[in-house]
């Protein structure tokens, strides 16, 4: 015991030691428990070997660890693939449409009809189609809802344009002459004071109340379509592409009083504001009419706003709330058309 | 040959004290675990694995590995683990004698 305690001798002693006296019995020992440890490590192996565990623990060092060594290249990772951009896939699980990951949570909000929009639209689009609509996005589905509402409309007024055709011309000279006065004063002014604008059949209760100026300023800002759904007025400028000018025509027309019976005339110039190709027509028919046809011509250009206000109140005077106003002024127009002719 | 008699005597019988002491299995713990501290197994054990490849895997056997091995084993041993274990021994002897 104390030997092993005594390991710490002295240095010199130590130094002095010679290794190279083999015929020390102690030296002979020391190799001999040396020889031991070496045949122990050569069991070791041997039995590792004859287990078939060497081949895992020893070889496989060079072999696999080649294989599984860390790849340090630009553009690769440490497994030697080319990173992928590859974007994460999700399929709704109510339409089954594949889309970016990033995508998914918008889309699964709408489709499943959480929040206020998109639960009416689900809910309508179930009601309607009666089963889900793929490939289409919302806003289509909103913008076609939109359109077959308009579109619904448009067929009568179509008919009943295509068949003014031909009234048109016998009502030319009598537009003309209803309609003129020389300077009626702006468009506007003549509505407003004129007509209430009151229509019954839209939902336009918070629209109503304005004067008609304010009407005039908000439909010369906004689009003003009026949806089918939430019975308001698109709020967007005269571009928006949701909406055709055909559309903003007509809300224009329903808006300022003088819409329904515009449609036979012409869809146009609801708030006076341009000329177009059917005011040409218009032009010629009337030319066809009379023979003064460069006087004409430039007349009615001045006033041709007019002439569709007072058809309008020609085809539905019930509509307008101040009927006896109307009349006098169509009288006023009588007497000024006669001037020209 | 006297003298080699009587080394080889006297080697056994300090050999059969240490061992009927348990110094030798003492000493044998102590100079595995020194080998091990000096990167002396490992170096062993590569040295194996050369010898392994050129006989290949199926055909080694424990006589041929210790034949191969222990001249470099027993080379590969630091003297201050021999002269340790001299040591040792004779602190030993001295102690018991």
């Amino acid at each position: 015991m104390s030997s092993v305690l005594d390991n710490g001798s002295s240095p010199s002693e130590v130094d002095s030691l010679d290794l190279d006296e083999d015929s020390s019995p102690e030296f002979s020992i020391v190799s001999e428990l040396i020889d031991e440890a070496i045949v122990s490590v050569c069991f070791d192996i041997h039995r590792s070997i004859k287990r078939g565990v060497y081949s895992v623990l020893e070889q496989s060092d060079e072999k696999i660890m080649k294989q599984f060594e860390v790849v340090e290249c630009d553009g690769l990772d440490v497994f030697g693939q080319v990173p992928l951009k590859k974007q994460v896939e999700c399929i709704c699980p109510s339409c089954q449409r594949n889309m970016a990951a990033n995508r998914f949570a918008p889309h699964l909000e709408k489709c499943l009809g959480m929040g206020r929009n998109s639960s009416r639209l689900a809910s309508r689009r179930l009601a309607t189609t009666g089963k889900l609509i793929d490939g289409d996005d919302d806003d289509d589905n909103y913008f076609d809802d939109d359109w077959t509402w308009n579109s619904d409309r448009k067929p009568g007024k179509k008919n009943k344009r295509d068949r003014g055709n031909s009234p048109r011309r016998a009502k030319a000279p009598r537009k003309n002459g209803e309609a003129g006065t020389p300077r009626p004063g702006t468009p506007s002014s003549v509505h407003s004071g004129e007509l209430p604008a009151t229509r019954t059949g839209l939902t336009m209760t918070a629209f109503e109340p304005l004067g008609n100026e304010e009407k005039k300023a908000l439909l010369s800002q906004t689009c003003g379509v009026i949806s089918e759904h939430t019975a308001r007025m698109c709020t967007r400028s005269h571009r928006c592409p949701q909406h055709s000018d055909e559309q903003r025509q007509s809300v224009r027309l329903l808006l300022l009083g003088y819409a329904e019976v515009e449609p036979p005339v012409g869809r146009l110039r609801p708030d006076g504001s341009s000329l177009e190709p059917d005011d040409v027509i218009d032009v010629d028919s009337y030319e066809d009419g009379d023979g003064q046809a460069l006087r004409d011509t430039l007349n009615r250009l001045s006033w041709e706003e007019e002439s569709n206000v007072s058809t309008g109140d020609d085809n539905s005077p019930a509509a307008f709330g101040s009927v006896p106003l109307v009349k006098k002024k169509r009288k006023k127009k009588a007497k000024h058309k006669r001037r020209p002719r | 040959m006297v003298e080699r008699i009587k080394d080889s005597q006297l080697s056994a019988s300090i050999n059969q004290k240490l061992v009927e002491s348990g110094e030798r299995e003492r000493l044998k713990e102590l100079l595995r675990s020194r080998l091990i501290e000096c990167g002396w197994r490992d170096k062993l054990r590569s040295h194996c694995k050369e010898v392994i490849k050129q006989k290949g895997l199926e055909n080694v056997t424990v006589d041929d590995l210790v034949a191969e091995i222990t001249p470099t084993g027993r080379a590969l041993v630091p003297d201050e683990v021999k002269r340790d274990m001299l040591l040792r021994i004779r602190t030993f002897l001295a102690a018991n004698t």
